[in-house]
């Protein structure tokens, strides 16, 4: 599942689907590009919830830390994941 | 102070290593955090920036088939006028994607000797290829060779102060630099009277290739940003009088990634704002001579670590990314 806090939605989010596509039918302004992890258009932030990182544009800092993720290739280790949008 | 450094580099001129080694001490900090820093102090006349923004402003401001009387000759020689929408700088690898909402003008070396031949097509390709100077303005070659002398003498200075900085004699680089085949660019960011289609932008997210960029912006809308270590995208403020400097990827290799080579943007300008957004960049681009073997620099293997890429010299280098192959070759 994701959580759209500021937005106060839930969705769930298919296997055969990416996040971004998912984030995209409530909030269409959020920006993305290369659709490939690597350009960092579409990071957002991660307020609860750990990320499966996937990309190749975060870095290990960042990986670390959890709180972003790149919504195009990333996916989530915890039930849900909330993000800041 | 922001995720970009302002750096004094004045000092670096000082007799006193001792000041020569507290610049270079910042500079190790700022390449190892974020590889953006800006300059002050950093020696070229503001009057002859001056003139490169009028000669520049003069040429863009020509007809169309004016500025295609010098366009780029290919993909391999980077000279010339190349118009909106022909470059698309991001990591998209798919040919239909949009190109970037500038238009640009580049040169090469300019003080390039006529019978020498390292400096011949045969052995350096393209890499010293000629300049096509427009026509109009008259001045636009004598200021470009000028500033580009100017970007040339400071890229040499922070190289001496990046070789303190990495524990390395002072001087180390310069055998690497003196027939270095950088190039000077000016970009044009035209005010968008239209929208940009989806995921276009003035300059997509992409790492410079080089040893370092000096970069001259200017305070309009719809400006650089930089991507940080903790994942977001920061704009980097105009800084009145100074300089942007990032290093490139070939730094990072060289480096052993002890510095950092960061991604980084041209936002477009809020959509209300289709005037007074109008930007122009001066970039030179600083590329070691062709010849020249990037390898693991000794001071930057760590006890723990090994050499992270495979050997590779400048000059190939600079075409594998013209070649958009932008996946470096690892090593083991």
């Amino acid at each position: 599942m994701v959580e759209l806090r500021r937005s106060g939605v839930t969705r769930r989010v298919p296997a055969d689907r990416t996040l971004l596509s998912v984030v995209l039918e409530v909030r269409p302004e959020v920006d993305f590009n290369c659709l490939r992890g690597d350009c960092g258009a579409c990071v957002s932030v991660v307020l609860d919830g750990e990320p499966l990182h996937r990309d190749t544009v975060l870095s290990e800092r960042a990986r670390a830390a959890g709180r972003r993720i790149a919504l195009c290739v990333s996916r989530a280790r915890s039930e849900t994941l909330v993000l800041d949008l | 102070m922001g995720v970009v450094p302002i750096i004094d580099i004045s000092e670096l001129s000082s007799g006193d290593i001792a000041k020569r080694a507290e610049v270079a001490a910042r500079l190790d900090s700022a390449c190892a955090e974020i590889g953006f820093f800006q300059v002050v102090g950093h020696g070229i006349d503001e009057h002859l920036i001056q003139q490169m923004y009028d000669v520049s402003r003069a040429f863009f401001a020509l007809p169309l088939e004016r500025k295609n009387a010098v366009a780029q000759p290919d993909k391999d020689t980077i000279r010339g006028y190349s118009s909106i929408g022909e470059q698309a700088l991001n990591y998209n690898d798919d040919p239909t994607a949009p190109g970037d909402l500038h238009e640009k003008f580049d040169v090469g070396p300019v003080d390039v000797p006529a019978d020498d031949p390292y400096y011949s097509r045969e052995l350096a390709g393209t890499h010293f290829a000629d300049n096509p100077w427009p026509v109009e303005p008259p001045s636009m070659a004598e200021v470009w060779t000028e500033y580009f002398r100017a970007c040339d003498e400071l890229a040499t200075r922070l190289m001496r102060g990046f070789a303190l900085a990495l524990n390395l004699p002072e001087h180390w680089f310069d055998a690497t630099l003196d027939r270095n085949i950088s190039m000077l660019r000016a970009i044009h960011y035209p005010d968008q009277h239209t929208a940009p289609k989806p995921g276009q932008m003035r300059a997509g997210a992409h790492s410079d290739y080089g040893s370092l960029t000096l970069l001259r912006q200017e305070e309009a809308p719809g400006g650089l940003q930089v991507f940080t270590k903790d994942g977001d995208w920061v704009p980097v403020p105009v800084v009145p009088g100074a300089l942007v400097v990032n290093i490139g990827d070939l730094m990072a290799q060289w480096t052993n990634d002890r510095w950092t080579s960061t991604r980084h943007r041209v936002a477009n300008p809020p959509r209300d704002l289709t005037s007074g957004t109008d930007r122009m960049s001066l970039v030179f681009f600083h590329q070691p001579n062709y010849d020249a073997v990037v390898e693991c620099i000794p001071t930057c293997l760590a006890e723990d670590d090994r050499p992270r890429y495979t050997p590779i010299t400048s000059g190939d280098h600079l075409l594998n990314k013209f070649r958009g192959t932008f996946e470096t070759s690892k090593a083991g």
